[in-house]
């Protein structure tokens, strides 16, 4: 067995169980819940640099009947997924232990999900098989279905309630669909292994039917239950549960499905040309409408929100476009999403923090006094608009093979995305330049400057920038 | 001297203790009988499951109609149904006894036995007239058991379940009797030698059906009655019977009589039809229902009709999910009515709602229970690994395998999944944030003797469920013998 791959999985497994444990009456020790969530993300990136020399050696888990058996190997791809996940535990832990007490933060259980949502990443980053994607895609869609009960809105009325249940079922189906897919193709190739393909002479009509509503329909679904007010965007939960239980795991499983099992170059061959324009013009409407309301909310944090959904619908549009053209998924749009919705949710989080000390609620004149904050923003939002690398690479890179097979309409809406961010970028970060007439108030400056240079604040938020540029070269 | 068997010594010791306890009236001597008739009744199906273990069969033949065949899967049986019996037993001893008159105690304890002797007999029979008979003597002393505490409500469903068994009980005579004219007998290898060889199809074609229908009426019906019954201990007792031990004889019958129903396509379709509608009928209740008790009801039912559905898709393999199920039937289903008991022992109603209300006051065993609760969290989900998975995946696996007509019940086990995750994600929410307030809620402190009982059978059932999970070696000598066992008939 191989021991460093089980200790991947265990380590921050055993971080949720002391914290959990260690609660009193119902409230997480703080303070020690983020030192151990420290010492265990440091030794969690000290076990993947020996994962690096010992690669080859899978874990087998196999079952009682040996049809449920699973399969978990480290490889350099996602070893760079896996990387990128230990600094970004790292960096959260240090951000969130400062962030929760110069907020106040209420009921935050983010400290305690996050361990647990690496577990169940790590699972599906390391899977080698169907069964395996399908076991830690069942305890993903658990967590999150839990969180989001728990602790998406406030005191739900009842129309809403109907709505979180709706939404429950839909992403209930998707686990029942990708439980039939497996089913399916176990039945026809017997646990295929995911690097290796399969053989296409069956026809993969309904597999691809499955596979597609067991990813898709919970995304198209969430973007319109979520549009309703009253959702808790200042909580640290939205943002874990979001992007560690719902889009992360989409991004893996997508890119590991497509790449050789059920690529989607099939959809055009099997349901014809038309169906890929109908799930373009799907994924155009959810990126374009999320553009709408980035450009015009007026709640700071829902607008963080908004482009958690519009970057993370564009990765997953990267993935699918990659597929129909019979590209094979990058790593790197895993990695360049992840870090890049940190970055925001960092800065974004640093803004919140100096409007609710301070007099000020707008950004008007700030960048004397928050020059780090600002200058990272506009880095993050212009990676966001794909005029940076390196997400604006893979951004470009799309452009062009949406052109070149005839795609027009992923083509267009990364135009307009990327034209509808900068123009955001200038409406958010213009005023921030502008001469204020009157008088500043002392202590929102202090206030500010704190802020920048504070180590936990700013500076993990400067060491997923330099991660972010020095990537390829880190590993 | 004549030395006696295993077989023997299984089926004479519970008729002795019941004569024995008609000329005892003392009732701790009365129960020291009773409990040493039930320690032996387990070691010897201890005893006779190793023996068994590598597919051995052992006939005894005592009179003509008196033949007994112990397979593996008759051992497993009665190891099971002896240890929930014993469970049950432990739990609710006190209270029943507190209620009988002084002049009941021996009637009482002598109608266990014969109770006991009634299991025994039908789980080792191998003839029909004799499962017929034992069948009868079990409901009999069922219903006089139940009616040791006469409520109204108790009377009814016991006089409705004894007229439903008695209906059922000619049908089976009348199939048992043409079967006798035709087969010139009623021992099952015999009957089941006959026809592999196509002796006598046609009357196998008509009997089938109400063969089948009347056993699930007899054994099955009393699950549907368990949700009319008020929340107090005597119903509490009756629905332990009614959804752990009648339902194993029933499905046991279904095991070893599978050759009589599922051969024939028209009556495995007729079956499989009347299983679906029951699948659909349960996971919607679960979905629906919030209340515990409700919930532990339809699990089972679901349970048990996932478990025929197996057994009629008829392929070789298909068999092997009925087993997960029934483990999962047994195991879980019971950790759940225990459960349910406990919340309706300490709060009074059955709604999950009111979890939280098991952590109010001080003491440690009930706080015990609710971490023992949220540690069989993940088999209420059928997680991956859990038996409900296991029995989900195979069937699903093996229904795709079959002609295209059944492919598409696949989509059951899909149904049943959809139901637990849901269930199960309701308990969850109501085991770690729950929403009630408590400090509306004053609740009475019970002596910690109470609680220890639920947190003894609770330990015991949690234990066991995850030695079985990470230890196959008990269960994959169940699967391989049962496996065989069905292939042999």
């Amino acid at each position: 067995m191989n021991f460093l791959i089980f200790c991947t999985i265990f380590l921050p497994f055993c971080n949720f169980l002391l914290i959990f444990i260690k609660k009193t009456d119902g409230e997480i020790d703080q303070i020690f819940a983020h030192t151990i969530s420290k010492i265990c993300s440091v030794i969690f990136i000290a076990i993947l640099l020996g994962l690096v020399q010992n690669q080859d050696m899978p874990l087998y888990l196999s079952s009682h009947n040996h049809h449920f058996d699973l399969i978990l190997k480290a490889n350099t791809q996602n070893l760079k997924q896996l990387f990128t996940i230990g600094a970004i535990w790292l960096l959260l832990s240090f951000y969130h232990y400062r962030f929760s007490i110069v907020t106040s933060e209420k009921n935050s259980q983010f400290i305690i999900f996050l361990p647990l949502a690496i577990t169940f990443l790590n699972i599906s980053i390391l899977a080698q098989n169907l069964n395996s994607l399908f076991f830690a895609q069942f305890l993903i869609i658990l967590l999150f279905s839990f969180i989001f009960c728990k602790f998406f809105h406030d005191n739900p009325t009842k129309s809403r309630q109907k709505g979180q249940i709706l939404f429950i079922f839909i992403i209930f189906f998707e686990i029942i669909a990708f439980f039939l897919l497996i089913i399916t193709l176990n039945h026809y190739f017997n646990s295929p292994i995911l690097n290796s393909g399969i053989n296409k002479n069956f026809n993969p009509k309904i597999p691809l039917l499955l596979f597609l509503f067991s990813i898709f329909s919970s995304i198209f679904s969430l973007a319109f239950f979520l549009y309703q007010k009253r959702l808790k965007f200042t909580s640290t939960n939205l943002f874990s549960s979001l992007i560690f239980t719902f889009f992360l795991p989409k991004i893996i499983i997508l890119s590991k499905i497509s790449a050789k099992i059920l690529p989607f170059s099939l959809i055009s061959l099997y349901f014809g040309q038309n169906f890929v324009i109908f799930l373009e013009i799907l994924f155009a409407g959810a990126i374009i409408s999320t553009l709408i309301l980035i450009l015009f909310s007026r709640d700071f944090y829902a607008t963080l929100f908004y482009l958690i959904l519009n970057q993370s619908t564009l990765a997953l549009l990267a993935i699918f476009i990659r597929s129909c053209a019979e590209i094979s998924p990058s790593p790197q749009i895993f990695s360049n999403f992840a870090l890049n919705i940190t970055l925001i949710f960092f800065i974004f989080s640093n803004i919140t923090i100096y409007f609710q000390k301070s007099q000020k609620k707008r950004l008007d004149g700030i960048f004397p006094d928050f020059k780090i904050t600002i200058s990272l923003l506009i880095f993050a939002l212009l990676n966001c608009a794909a005029i940076l690398p390196p997400f604006g690479s893979e951004i470009a890179f799309l452009a062009k093979i949406s052109l070149k097979n005839q795609l027009f309409i992923t083509f267009l809406t990364i135009f307009i995305n990327s034209v509808g961010l900068i123009m955001f970028t200038y409406k958010l970060i213009s005023p921030s330049f502008q001469l204020v007439e009157g008088e500043t108030v002392p202590h929102d400056q202090n206030l500010a400057k704190k802020i920048d240079f504070s180590s936990q604040l700013s500076l993990t938020a400067c060491i997923i920038c330099v991660i972010m540029l020095l990537k390829e070269i880190i590993l | 001297m004549l030395k006696p068997t295993l077989t023997q010594i299984l089926i004479l010791t519970p008729i002795i203790t019941a004569l024995s306890c008609q000329f005892i009236n003392k009732k701790p001597l009365l129960k020291a009988i009773t409990a040493a008739n039930f320690t032996a009744i387990l070691t010897i199906a201890l005893i006779l499951f190793f023996k068994t273990a590598k597919g051995q069969i052992i006939n005894a033949k005592l009179s003509p109609t008196l033949e007994f065949q112990i397979t593996n899967l008759a051992a497993t049986f009665l190891l099971v149904i002896f240890a929930l019996k014993i469970a049950i037993w432990s739990f609710f001893s006190e209270k029943i006894s507190k209620n009988l008159k002084k002049s009941q105690f021996s009637q009482f304890f002598s109608l266990i036995s014969l109770n006991i002797f009634a299991i025994i007999g039908i789980l080792l029979s191998n003839n029909l007239i004799a499962i017929i008979i034992f069948s009868e003597i079990y409901f009999l002393t069922l219903f006089a058991l139940n009616l040791s505490k006469k409520t109204k409500q108790i009377t009814e469903i016991t006089l409705r379940q004894f007229l439903i068994n008695a209906a059922t009980t000619m049908l089976l005579l009348f199939c048992a009797i043409l079967i006798y004219n035709n087969f010139h007998g009623l021992n099952l290898d015999i009957i089941h030698q006959k026809l592999l060889k196509n002796q006598n199809i046609e009357l196998l074609q008509l009997i089938s059906l109400p063969f089948f229908i009347a056993i699930c009426v007899k054994f099955f019906s009393p699950l549907f009655d368990q949700q009319a019954l008020k929340n107090n201990i005597f119903s509490s007792i009756i629905s332990a019977k009614s959804l752990f031990l009648t339902p194993n004889l029933g499905i046991f019958l279904i095991f070893k009589l599978n050759f009589l129903f599922f051969d024939k396509i028209f009556t495995a379709a007729i079956i499989a039809i009347l299983t679906i509608l029951t699948i659909l009928y349960s996971a919607a209740k679960i979905l629906i229902n919030k209340h515990l008790k409700s919930t532990t009801i339809n699990f089972i039912i679901l349970n048990t009709a996932l478990i025929i559905i197996s057994l009629a898709i008829s392929d070789e393999k298909s068999p092997q999910s009925s087993i997960f199920y029934w483990f999962s039937l047994n195991f879980i289903g019971f950790f759940l009515y225990i459960f349910s008991n406990l919340l309706i022992f300490r709060t009074q109603s059955t709604s999950s709602d009111k979890i939280l209300l098991l952590t109010l006051g001080e003491s440690k065993s009930l706080a015990s229970c609710l971490h023992l609760a949220r540690l069989i969290l993940p088999f209420f989900f059928a997680l991956p690994f859990t038996f409900l998975f296991y029995g989900n995946y195979n069937l699903a696996l093996f229904a795709i395998s079959s002609p295209k007509s059944i492919a598409a019940l696949a989509i059951l086990p899909a149904i049943a999944q959809f139901a637990l995750i849901f269930f199960a994600l309701r308990l969850t929410l109501n085991l770690f944030y729950p929403e009630i307030d408590p400090d509306e809620y004053d609740i009475d402190e019970e002596p910690e003797s109470e609680f220890q009982k639920y947190l003894a059978t609770m330990t015991i059932l949690a234990v066991a469920i995850y030695l079985l999970t990470l230890n196959p070696g008990i269960f994959q000598i169940i699967n391989e013998n049962f496996t065989i066992f069905l292939k042999k008939t």
